[in-house]
């Protein structure tokens, strides 16, 4: 019986498909003089690149281990001493996460307290990517020696430590990659991992953490 | 003591064990036990509830909760015999009881007639073992509905005139439209489409003594605090358990299905949390262990009588393998859309469904305009790829996209290609020093020529919504690792000599033994599988009671 009305449904639709096929056709000749889209990074492929080299660390730590961090950064106050970054570490991964994501007029790296996030997690979930940071900070302060004859990356010129952070980001560096996932994490992740300091970072880009909605969800429900 | 208070012993030889708590086994535990049979189902990985959902982004981003750990489970890829294997993420799925459901979108799209008859429609496609399935939608029909009303799902019946026929109406209502719907609405009018509520399975209101969703915006790759996204881990495993009869082993990791001098299956053998070997007996076997996971086992079930792994005398056991192509878009709008509110998707646009074969390539696929992400995905990923990563402009761009982002996804046909498939790695092991998965995958020409194509309407749906930057990212199923939908691995079909199972899921070779979930599929459909994956999980365990009650599985 309901078959029945299924095929008399089937025979009815068929019609409005066809049309629909003829648009399809004339659309076609609009592809064909498409150039292919340029290619980059897809979401996924970017996760397995996180996954199998660079920051893995950062987006793929153990329950456990997270759950660790997440109650050593919340016991914390403000002027504890850093767990496992020295002074100039964290004078250097200050001025490193501010030039990923700037303090001004709103929130950056700095008003979220996104190297307080880094030394919770080096001391705790992302305690293997300890080594890669240090010779990173390392390799920073030589080459502010070889190539601006600068002692440090921090005695730089803010011009300077742009180009420097540019030529690691060109090069493809692990540590610049594994930076740049931390420092993301630190600005966004829930704030009982040291990071996002008062929502600062959810604040910058309007997510709210009420977790229930209802309409009108954004500015073109009604329409 | 079981989770479910049924502890069988495992000398005990039960009526059914199952392998795989997820979309498929679920179902099927409910199904026999609800039927009168004793159940074991063994799942790998934990037995999570609904506590154990947390809105931190941080602790799933990479899904090690919810999802096989690649640390522990490791993956090689390669593209053709040729090349050399890579250790890499090459499949995800859901690792807990309820498997992917649990953490799953909820895109319930039932497949179209087209999906069962495509070869015999559009004729035969070089490099592909391109083939009907021996079942039609016709047959499959019912069992989508009993989907839909057993586990909750939220939908409007006749809103796509597209829709394949149905029987009945969806129980509950579609979920509200949110903005990111009606801009898909609004680009769907202007190209003449039409832009219809997605069938999902997250109820919009109570069902079942199961409360309706509240909007969180924390469904993929989340579980559902609330227990409103209809995962079988809140609708299917706790109606098997109650029956008395159906156990629930988590942390089991099977390893072997044992058989006897007969060729028959008398059990499975697997590790239990600690890790100690244990041999349950059972009468029938059942696999719904996923697309990439059955197909393993059998092949790590070889044995003299089955020197190719269990059920592989016709070679097609890990073959076939189709993921869904497709391709992502983005958008950024004036106004605030906020698609971090609410759930992932709530209109979909089916006009392309069927192609005309005219245009060079076979298949379709579907569209839906959706919002995927959180603060911290969003931040590494979520702008136009060819955007600043870091500095002054970077940091604007995140400010003022966030809430005015909407993505258009395209989801395809993949084509079944022989040569794609899910081996035995010779040198990699897993953490149980068992052999890795590895994926053999090159994609086919017809798949990325079909996945560009509807890209670059993803492209025209965001334009046509009015978008002031559009970006998108490689098309085709070789821009997205690790894969998620794990399809074709063991087909079904009528011939045993191309084939692994029988149109009721029974192995050709080995009459007590069944398989259900992705691996039965026979083309890869559009998209959304989990949908099709219950209805033959529905339909195979009605056929496999058949067979116990007239004492045909020994």
């Amino acid at each position: 019986m309901a078959l029945n009305k299924m095929q008399r449904d089937r025979q009815q639709r068929e019609g409005g498909r066809r049309v629909a096929l003829d648009a399809v056709r004339r659309r076609v000749e609009v592809v064909k003089d498409m150039t292919p889209s340029t290619p980059g990074p897809g979401r996924r492929q970017f996760l397995q690149g996180i996954a199998a080299g660079a920051g893995a660390v950062w987006l793929s730590a153990a329950p456990e281990l997270l759950r660790a961090t997440a109650r050593a950064a919340s016991c914390g106050a403000v002027n504890d001493p850093y767990r496992v970054l020295s002074s100039p570490e964290v004078a250097a991964l200050d001025l490193l996460t501010e030039l990923i994501l700037p303090t001004d007029d709103t929130p950056g790296a700095r008003t979220a307290q996104v190297v307080r996030f880094l030394d919770h997690a080096l001391a705790g979930f992302a305690a293997s990517d300890l080594p890669l940071f240090r010779q990173g900070l390392t390799d920073l302060d030589r080459l502010a020696g070889q190539r601006f004859g600068q002692g440090s990356f921090t005695a730089l010129s803010p011009g300077a430590q742009v180009e420097l952070l540019q030529s690691l980001e060109t090069a493809g560096a692990p540590f610049f990659e594994s930076l740049r996932t931390a420092t993301l994490t630190g600005m966004f992740a829930n704030p009982e991992y040291g990071g996002n300091h008062g929502k600062s970072g959810w604040t910058l880009i309007g997510f709210e953490d009420r977790f229930a909605w209802g309409p009108p969800f954004g500015d073109y429900d009604r329409e | 003591m079981s989770e479910s208070g049924v502890p069988y012993r495992p000398s005990d030889p039960v009526d059914f064990v199952i392998v795989g708590a997820g979309a498929a086994g679920g179902v099927v535990a409910r199904e026999l036990a609800t039927a009168g049979f004793r159940v074991v189902v063994l799942e790998q990985g934990p037995y999570l509830r609904a506590p154990d959902f947390r809105h931190d982004e941080l602790a799933v981003l990479r899904l090690a909760e919810l999802t096989n750990d690649h640390r522990r489970q490791p993956n090689s890829l390669r593209a053709t015999d040729r090349d050399p294997r890579v250790v890499t993420p090459a499949v995800g799925y859901g690792r807990a009881v309820g498997g992917g459901t649990v953490h799953f979108t909820g895109n319930y799209w039932r497949f179209h007639e087209v999906d069962f008859i495509e070869r015999s429609l559009v004729g035969p496609v070089a490099g592909t073992g391109f083939d009907d399935w021996p079942i039609s939608y016709a047959e499959l029909e019912p069992y989508y509905t009993r989907v839909e009303w057993e586990i909750g799902v939220s939908g409007l019946a006749g809103a796509s005139p597209f829709d394949p026929p149905r029987s009945r109406p969806y129980p509950v209502p579609p979920l509200p439209i949110k903005s990111i719907g009606v801009l898909a609405e609004r680009a769907a009018r202007a190209m003449g489409w039409t832009a219809f509520p997605a069938p999902m399975a997250i109820l919009s209101e109570p069902y079942r003594d199961r409360m309706a969703c509240i909007q969180c915006g924390f469904c993929e790759t989340f579980g559902c605090e609330m227990g409103a996204k209809s995962s079988t881990l809140v609708t299917m495993i706790p109606e098997a358990e109650a029956t008395g009869r159906c156990e629930i082993r988590p942390d089991s990791y099977v390893r072997k299905v044992e058989v006897d001098q007969r060729g028959r299956v008398t059990g499975v053998k697997y590790f239990d949390a600690k890790r100690r070997e244990v041999y349950q007996r059972a009468r029938a076997v059942v696999l719904c262990a996923n697309g990439a996971e059955t197909p393993r086992l059998l092949l790590l079930s070889r044995s003299n009588r089955f020197p190719d792994g269990l059920a592989n005398s016709s070679g097609m056991v890990g073959r076939h393998l189709m993921f869904n192509g497709g391709g992502l878009t983005g958008g950024r709008f004036e106004g605030r859309i906020n698609g971090y509110r609410g759930t992932v998707d709530t209109r979909v646009i089916h006009d392309l469904y069927q192609l005309d074969p005219g245009l060079g390539f076979v298949g379709g696929g579907g569209f839906d305009f959706r919002w995927d992400t959180q603060p911290i995905g969003f931040a590494l990923w979520g702008l136009d790829p060819k955007a600043p990563r870091w500095g002054p402009d970077f940091k604007r761009r995140l400010r003022e996209s966030f809430t005015r982002t909407a993505y258009a996804l395209a989801h395809t046909t993949s084509l079944p290609v022989p040569t794609n498939r899910v081996s035995l790695d010779p040198h990699l092991k897993d953490d149980w020093g068992l052999p890795a998965i590895s994926v053999t995958w090159q994609e086919h020409p017809n798949d990325l020529r079909l996945s560009e194509y509807f890209v670059a309407r993803a492209m025209d749906l965001l334009a046509a919504a009015g978008a002031v930057e559009r970006w998108s990212y490689p098309a085709g199923a070789g821009g997205w690792w690790p894969q998620v939908h794990l399809l074709g691995t063991c087909r079904m079909g009528n011939d045993p000599r191309t084939s692994v199972v029988d149109r009721f899921h029974r192995a050709h070779d080995v009459p007590n033994l069944f398989i259900v979930d992705g691996s039965s599929f026979v083309t890869s459909g559009r998209g959304q599988p989990t949908m099709t994956i219950q209805a033959l999980a529905f339909r195979a365990a009605e056929r496999m009671g058949e067979l116990a009650r007239r004492g045909e599985l020994g």
